[in-house]
C-alpha cells in the first residue's frame, strides 16, 4: 500500500511538472510563431522540452526507493504506473509535434488574414478562411492534448467536470472564430445587417450548436438513416426486382429530392415519406398476405411498424432541430443588429466577451421563447414518445427472436418484479396487523393488571 | 475592440495557460464529499433509510422534524458543505432532525406507488419516530416534490403531523409558469412510463432540468476556466457538480401517478386525488403550516407554491417570500442567515 501511495504521489508531482513544463514551452512556441523564427527555435524547443520530459520521469524512477524493493502486492501497480507513464509520454509527445506543426500552420494562415482587404465583401471567403484555418488549427491540437489528458484525470466527476469545461470553452472560441472577420469587417466601416447576413455561414453555426444541445441535437442525421434504409430496402428485395420496381423508384425519387427537403419544407418530407411507405405497402402485402399465420409473420408485420415509426422519428426530429436552429439564428441576428446599433452609435463593444455575453442572454431569451411555445411542447412530446417507442419495439422484437434460448427476459421479469411488490405489500399489511394485535393484547393485559391491582387494595 | 496578431495569440496561450492550469488543479482534487454532517441510521424498509442527525448536545426544540426530500435528486442538497449547511445550520440551532433518504430505484421497484410512498413509507418513518419518541405527532419540514408528497400525508394523517414546513412545493399544477408545467401538459406519461419498462431515468430528468436555462451549463463553465485559482470555489463548484449528476431513477408507478394525476390533471388543488384508499381533502390539513416559496424559483414558479395557504384548513398558517431560486433556500448565505432561523423560531413557537 505505501509503496502504491508513494507511486501515487510521485505521478501527481510529476504530472505538475510535465504540465507546467508544456505550458510554458507551448507559450515559447507560440511567441517564436509571432516573431517569425519560429522553424529554428521550435527545433530548440522541443529539445529543451524533451530534456526536460526526461528528467521528470528519470526522477521518479530515481526517486522512487520504495518501488524498487518490489513486493508482490506493488506489482500489478508499479505495471500500471509504467504503462501509464509511456502512454502519458507518447501523448505529450505527439501534443507537442501538433502544437509545433500548428505554430507553422497559424504562421501561414496569419499572413493571408493581415493582407489589407479593400472590399470586405469581395475578400471574406480569403479572410474567412484564414481565420477558421487559425482557429481549427488550434482547437484540433488542444482537443486532441485534452482528450488524452482527461483520460489521466483523477476520479469521474473531475474527469467530467473538465470535458464539460472544455466543450464550453470550445462554444466560446467558436464564437470568437465566428465573429472576428465581422469585426474586422467593422474597423474597415463597411459592415451592415445586409453584409452580415451574406457573410455568415450557417454551416458553421450548426456546428456550434450541436455542441450546445448535445442531447437534443443527434449525429445520425435524417439522410444517413435513408441511406441505410434504401440500401436495406434494396438488398431485401434485390432478387424480386419486377415486383418492387414502384417502391424503388420513389425512393430514388426521395433519395434525389434530399438537398430539397431539407430546405425546413417538414410537410414535403412527410408527404413524400408517407408516398413511398404506401409503396412499400403495396409491395410487400402480396408477400405478407401468402406467409401462414405465425411469429414469422407477426415478426415482419412488426418490423415494418417500427421502420414506419424510425422515418416518422426522424421527420419530427428534423423539424425539432429546425425549429433549435432557426431559433439560433435568430438570436445571433439580434446580438449582430445589437452590435451593429452600438457601432453606429458610436459605443463600440470594447471585448469578445462583453459580445459573448451578450451573445448568451439572447440565445438564453430566444430559446425559453421557444420552449415555452405550444408548437415546440407538442413537437418534443411527440418526438421522445416516438424514440422510445422504437426502443419498445426493438427490445420486443429481440425477444421475440431469442425466444427459442434460455434467456430471463424483461417481460419476464416484470411478472416477477410485480409479484415481488404485491407481495411485498401483503407481508407489510400482515406485519403491521399482527403488531396492531400484539400491542391490543399488551393493552388489555395492562388493564387486566391495573383492575387486579386495584381490586386488591380495595 | 482592436484586432491585431498578437492579441489573438496571446489569448490562445492564454487560454491554453488556463485550461492546463484547470486540468493541473483538477487531478490534484480527489473526489469532493457532500451531506457530510454525521448521522446514525435508525431505520430501514427497502431500499429506505432513515437516519437521525447526531447532536452533542439536547435539542431546545423538543418536537422532533422529519425531512421529507423529493424523489428527484438528493437530500444532501441540504448539506452540501459544512460551512453552507441549511441542515447543519438547524441542528446547531437546536432542532432534532430526522431525515428519508429514498435510495436509488431499480427495475424491482417499478411498481411502487404513491400509495407506497404515503402510507408505506412516510407513515412507517413517522410510527417509527413517534414510538421511539413516545409522542404522538411531529414536525414536518418537506421539500419539493418531498412536500406535495408530505401535503398528501398531512391531509390523510393530520393527527400525526404537529406542525408542517414545505419548502418549494408544487401545489397548484395547472399553472404555465414554469416550462416542466407547460411541458408536461404534452407529455404522454404512460407511454414514457411503459417504454422506459417501468424505471424512469435520472437522466431524462436532468436533461428536462437543463432545458429551463438552456444558457447556464455554457455560462457557469466559461466562468470557471477564470477563477481556478481559487481552490473553494472550485471545490464549492465540484460539490454542486457532484450533487446535480447524483440523480435516481424513480420508480415508474408513482411518477405516472404523479405527472398525470398532479401536473396533468391538477387533482391534489380540485380534491379529486386518491391515493391507495384515501382521497385526499386538503381542508382535512388542520395543522400550522408554514408555505415557503421562492421568487427567482424557475424549477417550481411562486404561482404554483401560493395557492397551498387557501387551500388548506389550517388557521395557523404563514407564507414566507424567500429572496432567491430554487437551489439557493438551502445553499445560499441568505438562506443560512435567515431563513434557517425563521424556520427555527416558527416551530419553536409552536414546540
Amino acid at each position: 500500500m505505501k509503496n502504491t501511495k508513494n507511486l501515487m504521489d510521485a505521478m501527481v508531482e510529476s504530472s505538475s511538472k510535465a504540465v507546467n513544463n508544456w505550458v510554458e514551452t507551448a507559450q515559447k512556441a507560440q511567441k517564436a510563431a509571432l516573431s517569425g523564427t519560429s522553424l529554428e527555435k521550435n527545433s530548440e524547443l522541443y529539445k529543451e522540452w524533451l530534456n526536460n520530459q526526461m528528467s521528470i520521469f528519470r526522477n521518479i524512477t530515481l526517486n522512487d526507493d520504495d518501488q524498487k524493493e518490489g513486493t508482490h502486492t506493488a506489482e500489478n501497480a508499479n505495471t500500471n504506473v509504467e504503462d501509464f507513464y509511456k502512454n502519458w509520454y507518447n501523448n505529450q509527445m505527439a501534443a507537442f509535434k501538433q502544437m509545433t506543426d500548428f505554430n507553422q500552420n497559424l504562421l501561414n494562415a496569419w499572413s493571408n488574414f493581415g493582407k489589407p482587404a479593400n472590399e470586405i465583401n469581395a475578400n471574406f471567403s480569403s479572410i474567412n478562411q484564414a481565420w477558421t484555418s487559425i482557429y481549427e488549427n488550434w482547437m484540433n491540437t488542444m482537443n486532441n492534448t485534452y482528450n488524452n489528458l482527461s483520460n489521466t484525470m483523477k476520479g469521474g466527476l473531475n474527469k467530467n467536470v473538465f470535458e464539460q469545461m472544455f466543450q464550453s470553452q470550445n462554444v466560446m472560441l467558436k464564437m470568437q472564430e465566428f465573429y472576428a472577420p465581422f469585426q474586422k469587417a467593422m474597423q474597415t466601416g463597411q459592415f451592415n445587417m445586409e453584409t452580415f447576413k451574406k457573410m455568415m455561414d450557417p454551416a458553421e453555426y450548426k456546428k456550434n450548436m450541436e455542441n450546445m444541445f448535445t442531447s437534443m441535437m443527434p449525429q445520425n442525421n435524417m439522410k444517413e438513416f435513408f441511406e441505410m434504409y434504401a440500401k436495406q430496402m434494396h438488398t431485401m428485395f434485390g432478387n424480386s426486382q419486377n415486383l418492387t420496381n414502384e417502391f424503388k423508384e420513389s425512393m430514388d425519387n426521395m433519395m434525389k429530392s434530399f438537398p430539397q427537403l431539407f430546405n425546413a419544407d417538414m410537410g414535403k418530407m412527410m408527404n413524400m415519406y408517407n408516398q413511398m411507405s404506401d409503396n412499400l405497402q403495396k409491395t410487400v402485402a402480396p408477400f405478407v398476405k401468402m406467409m401462414a399465420p405465425g411469429k414469422e409473420k407477426e415478426r415482419i408485420e412488426a418490423s415494418f411498424e417500427t421502420l414506419d415509426k424510425i422515418a416518422i422519428y426522424h421527420i419530427k426530429n428534423a423539424q425539432l432541430q429546425y425549429l433549435m436552429m432557426t431559433t439560433g439564428q435568430k438570436a445571433v441576428e439580434s446580438t449582430m443588429e445589437m452590435v451593429i446599433e452600438k457601432f453606429k452609435n458610436q459605443t463600440e463593444i470594447t471585448s469578445f466577451n462583453k459580445f459573448f455575453q451578450e451573445w448568451v442572454n439572447l440565445n438564453e431569451g430566444a430559446f425559453i421563447e421557444l420552449f415555452n411555445s405550444d408548437d415546440f411542447s407538442a413537437l418534443k412530446a411527440e418526438v421522445t414518445s416516438l424514440s422510445l417507442a422504437i426502443k419498445k419495439d426493438l427490445e420486443t422484437q429481440f425477444e421475440s427472436q431469442m425466444a427459442v434460448y434460455p434467456f430471463v427476459f424483461k417481460s419476464d421479469m416484470n411478472e416477477i418484479y410485480q409479484n415481488i411488490h404485491d407481495l411485498k405489500n401483503k407481508v407489510k399489511s400482515l406485519e403491521a396487523q399482527l403488531a396492531a394485535v400484539k400491542a391490543s393484547t399488551v393493552e388489555l393485559e395492562e388493564e387486566e393488571v391495573t383492575k387486579k391491582s386495584t381490586s386488591r387494595k380495595k | 475592440m482592436k484586432i491585431n496578431p498578437s492579441e489573438i495569440i496571446q489569448e490562445m496561450a492564454e487560454t491554453t495557460s488556463k485550461l492546463m492550469k484547470s486540468y493541473n488543479t483538477l487531478s490534484q482534487i480527489d473526489e469532493v464529499e457532500v451531506g457530510t454532517t454525521p448521522k446514525t441510521l435508525v431505520y430501514s424498509e427497502d431500499k429506505l433509510k432513515l437516519y437521525r442527525y447526531d447532536r452533542e448536545t439536547p435539542p431546545t426544540c423538543k418536537t422532533p422534524v422529519l425531512i421529507v426530500y423529493a424523489l428527484v435528486n438528493r437530500y444532501n442538497m441540504m448539506d452540501l458543505q459544512s460551512d453552507r449547511s441549511y441542515i447543519k445550520n438547524l441542528l446547531e440551532l437546536g432542532l432534532d432532525i430526522y431525515v428519508i433518504d429514498w435510495g436509488y430505484p431499480s427495475k424491482a421497484d417499478r411498481y411502487l406507488s404513491m400509495d407506497d410512498y404515503v402510507n408505506g413509507y412516510i407513515n412507517n418513518c413517522v410510527n417509527h419516530i413517534c414510538s421511539e419518541h413516545k409522542i404522538k405527532n411531529l414536525n414536518i419540514m418537506s421539500v419539493c416534490q418531498g412536500g406535495t408528497l408530505s401535503t398528501i400525508y398531512s391531509s390523510i394523517y393530520p393527527n400525526k403531523v404537529k406542525n408542517l414546513i414545505t419548502l418549494v412545493t408544487p401545489i397548484d399544477f395547472s399553472v404555465n409558469d414554469g416550462l416542466l408545467f407547460r411541458w408536461s401538459k404534452d407529455m404522454d406519461f404512460d407511454a414514457l412510463v411503459d417504454n422506459y419498462d417501468g424505471l424512469i431515468p435520472g437522466e431524462f430528468l436532468n436533461t428536462g432540468f437543463e432545458m429551463l436555462k438552456p444558457m447556464m451549463k455554457i455560462n457557469k463553465n466559461s466562468g470557471l476556466v477564470n477563477s481556478l485559482d481559487d481552490k473553494d470555489k472550485l471545490l464549492n463548484f465540484l460539490r454542486m457538480e457532484k450533487w446535480i449528476a447524483d440523480s435516481p431513477d424513480q420508480a415508474g408507478e408513482c411518477f405516472r401517478q404523479f405527472m398525470k394525476d398532479l401536473y396533468q390533471g391538477n387533482k391534489l388543488l380540485k380534491g379529486k386525488l386518491v391515493v391507495g384508499n384515501h382521497k385526499v381533502d386538503l381542508k382535512n390539513l388542520t395543522m400550522p403550516l408554514l408555505n415557503i416559496y421562492a421568487t427567482e424559483d424557475h424549477l417550481v414558479p411562486p404561482s404554483a407554491t401560493i395557492p397551498l395557504n387557501d387551500a388548506v384548513g389550517s388557521k395557523d398558517k404563514e407564507l414566507y417570500k424567500f429572496q432567491g431560486g430554487h437551489i439557493g433556500v438551502f445553499v445560499g448565505g441568505r438562506s443560512q442567515k435567515e431563513l434557517a432561523p425563521a424556520v427555527f423560531n416558527w416551530l419553536k413557537k409552536r414546540d
